[in-house]
């Protein structure tokens, strides 16, 4: 008896009778996932319907396994094509398989190329270095009308899948990010670990591939020393039966970047001197070279509104604040424009938020995650080199530092190469890679927060809540 | 597309054209793309006998570059191939090796075993070749790109065959046999075929005639004939190589299977053919697959294809090289095997 979100969804798309019925509730996860999607890109379906859509199917515990929310990605004609292709084949072999239905949603957002013209280019490249930067600003420092910008930006998000998203650093609201790093004992275990991961309240976002025995977790959890304890001793006990090793990796620092100064609009030049900037001793940063945001702890004078107008704005960086206010209010908030151009603006003054342009469809098919074990001066120097990557996304702890590279796949042996060898480097304990075909989504911060309590010293939970052995062993 | 068994004139009267123009574009592919057709030889029948395996390291190591030395020093080892990334995120290193019956088998083993002890280390996968088989299939190419699925249908025709392994047919495969005595004329013999099915039997008798002085006696050529047209029936399976066709990505796909079914050997067979170029090599446990691949097939999105047949008792990995080096296998193992038998002789 179908008995779950799928039975509660009011979605009907002209595709309807593509889609194969299935029995198995993960599987579902994905069609019911693509019916939204298709719903929202044919217009039978109204952003509103599909945001109510998307926390029904939510409560699908698959969706901690692979938080895909189709509302936030952006509408493609090619993406809905290939959704219907994918959808036909599975039809066509009479595929009802987790895996072959989970594939046919993922392998429909691998990104096609997609030349850019000089003009829009040029536009990206001023939107990397300022990504919320206003059009009238744009407009004067680019000498472009600013509904030139607009148009430009607007063919950029839909023929490129170009985002703004933003980074925050929640430990000003109490909420403490770590990554934990693990090496598994067993690849049979895989698929058990995932699950346990998946059901751990705590978790932001899996990786672990078949390819692999590396894999990661990302948390995040109320900032408390017992909760901290808790987490620690009970990764401790799974290291060694569960896992192999592991690392818990708690965040000091953030950053991301999109760099295309070795893009011509078709292709990506190697940067040559990549591997002489990994090594060179001599190099030292300060935050004001490459974009980072340091965590600070708690901050005072934050609201648990601050904090949902923040994860709102991961979504979207560039949305005004009327929209931001109509989407949180969508998801239960009582917030008003004003209200959200205050924060935004006490935020950016505090300095919680990293905004940052995320690129796509522009050649960058090959996705590399290195947890680098090194001294603290060895990871500023990889912070220094590692801009010079088309994009990248990385995140400092005492232990070392992890990073995400996209990179085009003409040259991604130079780079897996390049970061590879800063194990034969001095101050360099281990460079663990793990590669994957897709980026990996994350839970937002409002999903993660929904039940927990916050006060005064901002959010709160019983810290024996964090005790991962429950959901492991 | 040509039959690998075809004659020039079995091409032309089948597309209905002349034997002439065959000729014409034959020759051409012949200087433009180096052309050939060679044999595919049941070592078994000569005495000899194909293992093949991998070395892995957790990274490029002293040890791993110690194997690939080795391997290329050693007489029989007909293909070294270093890796240059894999889906695992080691280093490794992908041998074949043609190799005398006997002392010589043993040796090599026991070498291959030295090095998964200290100092070395190295994880050392490997098996004797049972089934051997070579893929062309030029149906995507236009003549200047091509056209190769690798999207969700290539993935999706994986699961789809997955469930249906038991009932495909190994066709296709050249089954090795148990090794035999042979003599150094057969050697000689194979050794022509293999570089050229269609080596013609004065060309033989011209090598045998320069190997003399080794001892090797040239039958008449009627018998010649006889014993080329005996040996490529019973122990030679032709097939097409062509090159610079932009077949530039070189991936190598190995396979361990722990459990006794073979699915994944049986499904990687009944796949191969949907490659532009694919040379296969299964034992008992392990299968290889060396692919030659246009730039536009991305190597991680093939890798999370072909790791979905990976269970419980299969392991699926896949590596990049930037090697182009050909197989030569008798090319190197026959005139070790004429030195040793002069050696003994005398």
């Amino acid at each position: 008896m179908v008995h779950d979100e799928s039975a509660n969804l009011q979605i009907v798309t002209p595709y309807d009778s593509m889609i194969p019925a299935v029995e198995e509730r993960s599987a579902r996860f994905y069609l019911d996932a693509i019916r939204i999607y298709l719903g929202i890109c044919s217009g039978t379906v109204t952003i509103e319907n599909a945001t109510k859509a998307v926390s029904l199917l939510k409560t699908n515990p698959e969706f901690a396994k692979n938080p895909f929310d189709p509302t936030v990605l952006p509408l493609s004609e090619a993406v809905k094509n290939r959704l219907i292709d994918n959808l036909k084949t599975l039809t066509k072999y009479n595929l009802h398989t987790l895996d072959s239905i989970k594939s046919a949603y993922t392998f429909a957002f691998l990104q096609d190329d997609c030349p850019i013209q000089q003009a829009d280019l040029r536009i990206l490249h001023y939107m990397s270095r300022n990504p919320l930067a206003s059009l009238a600003t744009a407009s004067r420092e680019l000498g472009n009308a600013s509904k030139t910008i607009s148009k430009s930006l607007q063919k950029l998000v839909e023929r490129n899948g170009i985002r703004f998203s933003c980074l925050v650093d929640t430990s000003a609201f109490g909420a403490d990010s770590y990554i934990l790093f693990f090496r598994l004992n067993n690849r049979e275990d895989r698929d058990r670990i995932e699950q346990g991961l998946a059901e751990f309240p705590f978790t932001k976002t899996i990786l672990t591939t078949a390819m692999s025995e590396f894999g990661y977790a990302a948390l995040l959890f109320p900032s408390t020393q017992e909760g901290h304890r808790v987490l620690r001793d009970s990764v401790r006990k799974l290291t060694g039966p569960l896992f192999r090793s592991t690392t818990l990796h708690e965040q000091k620092a953030l950053g991301a970047s999109a760099n295309l100064s070795f893009y011509d609009g078709m292709k990506w030049a190697y940067p040559e001197n990549l591997s002489e900037k990994l090594k060179d001793t001599a190099v030292s940063i300060n935050s004001s070279q490459v974009p980072l945001l340091r965590c600070r702890g708690r901050a005072k004078g934050l609201m648990k509104t601050d904090f949902a107008i923040a994860a709102q704005l991961k979504l979207s960086s560039r949305d005004p604040p009327s929209l931001l206010a109509h989407r949180l209010r969508l998801k239960g908030f009582d917030v008003e424009s004003r209200q959200v151009s205050e924060s935004l603006q006490k935020m950016k003054e505090m300095g919680l938020i990293l905004p940052y342009l995320l690129l796509g469809g522009m050649g960058l098919s090959a996705n590399f995650c290195f947890e680098i074990l090194c001294r603290p001066e060895v990871g500023d120097r990889i912070l220094a080199a590692v801009g010079d990557t088309p994009q990248s996304t990385y995140y400092v702890s005492s232990k070392g530092i992890i990073i995400w590279i996209n990179v085009p796949s003409v040259n991604q042996v130079e780079y897996y190469q390049a970061f590879r060898a800063l194990e034969q480097t001095d101050g360099v304990t281990a460079v663990n890679p793990i590669m994957t075909i897709t980026r990996v989504g994350s839970r937002s911060m409002l999903d993660l927060t929904r039940n927990w309590s916050f006060g005064p010293r901002g959010w709160s939970v019983d810290p024996d809540r964090l005790d991962l052995t429950q959901y492991l062993e | 597309m040509i039959a690998p068994n075809s004659h020039q004139a079995d091409i032309a009267k089948e597309l209905g054209i002349t034997r002439s123009s065959v000729n014409q574009v034959w020759r051409r592919l012949e200087r433009d793309c180096g052309l050939t057709v060679r044999s595919a030889i049941d070592y078994g029948k000569l005495g000899l006998q194909l293992v093949f395996g991998w070395a892995i390291d957790r990274e490029p190591s002293d040890s791993l570059n110690k194997i690939e030395t080795w391997l290329r020093s050693t007489p029989f080892v007909s293909l070294t191939l270093p890796s240059i990334i894999s889906s695992v995120m080691d280093s490794r290193v992908y041998f074949e090796a043609v190799v005398p019956v006997g002392a010589d088998l043993t040796r090599f083993c026991d070498q291959l075993e030295r090095f998964t002890k200290m100092p070395y280390s190295l994880t050392v996968e490997y098996d004797i070749a049972e089934m051997i088989s070579d893929h062309m299939n030029l149906g995507p190419f236009d003549g200047s790109d091509w056209n190769v699925q690798n999207d969700f249908r290539f993935h999706a025709s994986i699961d789809a065959v997955k469930s249906y392994t038991d009932i495909l047919p190994a066709v296709g495969m050249l089954r090795l046999s148990h090794a035999a005595q042979a003599s150094n004329e057969q050697l000689v013999l194979a050794l022509c075929i293999e570089s050229d099915h269609n080596v013609t039997s004065s060309k033989v008798l011209e090598v045998l005639e320069s190997l003399e002085k080794q001892g090797l006696r040239a039958p008449p050529c009627r018998s010649l004939r006889r014993h080329m047209a005996k040996f490529r029936g019973r122990a030679a399976s032709p097939f097409v190589e062509i090159e610079d066709i932009g077949l530039e990505q070189r991936v190598i796909v190995c396979v361990s299977e722990k459990g006794e079914n073979r699915t994944a050997s049986r499904l990687l067979h009944a796949q191969a053919d949907t490659f532009p170029k694919v040379h296969m090599v299964a034992g008992r446990r392990n299968t290889v697959l060396d692919l030659w691949l246009p730039p536009s097939v991305e190597w991680a999105t093939l890798t999370a294809s072909l790791v979905q047949i990976a269970g419980p008792f299969t392991e699926v990995s896949t590596f990049m090289t930037n090697k182009q080096g050909k197989r030569k296998a008798l090319e190197r193992v026959v005139p070790y095997a004429l030195k040793k038998a002069t050696q003994k002789q005398s």
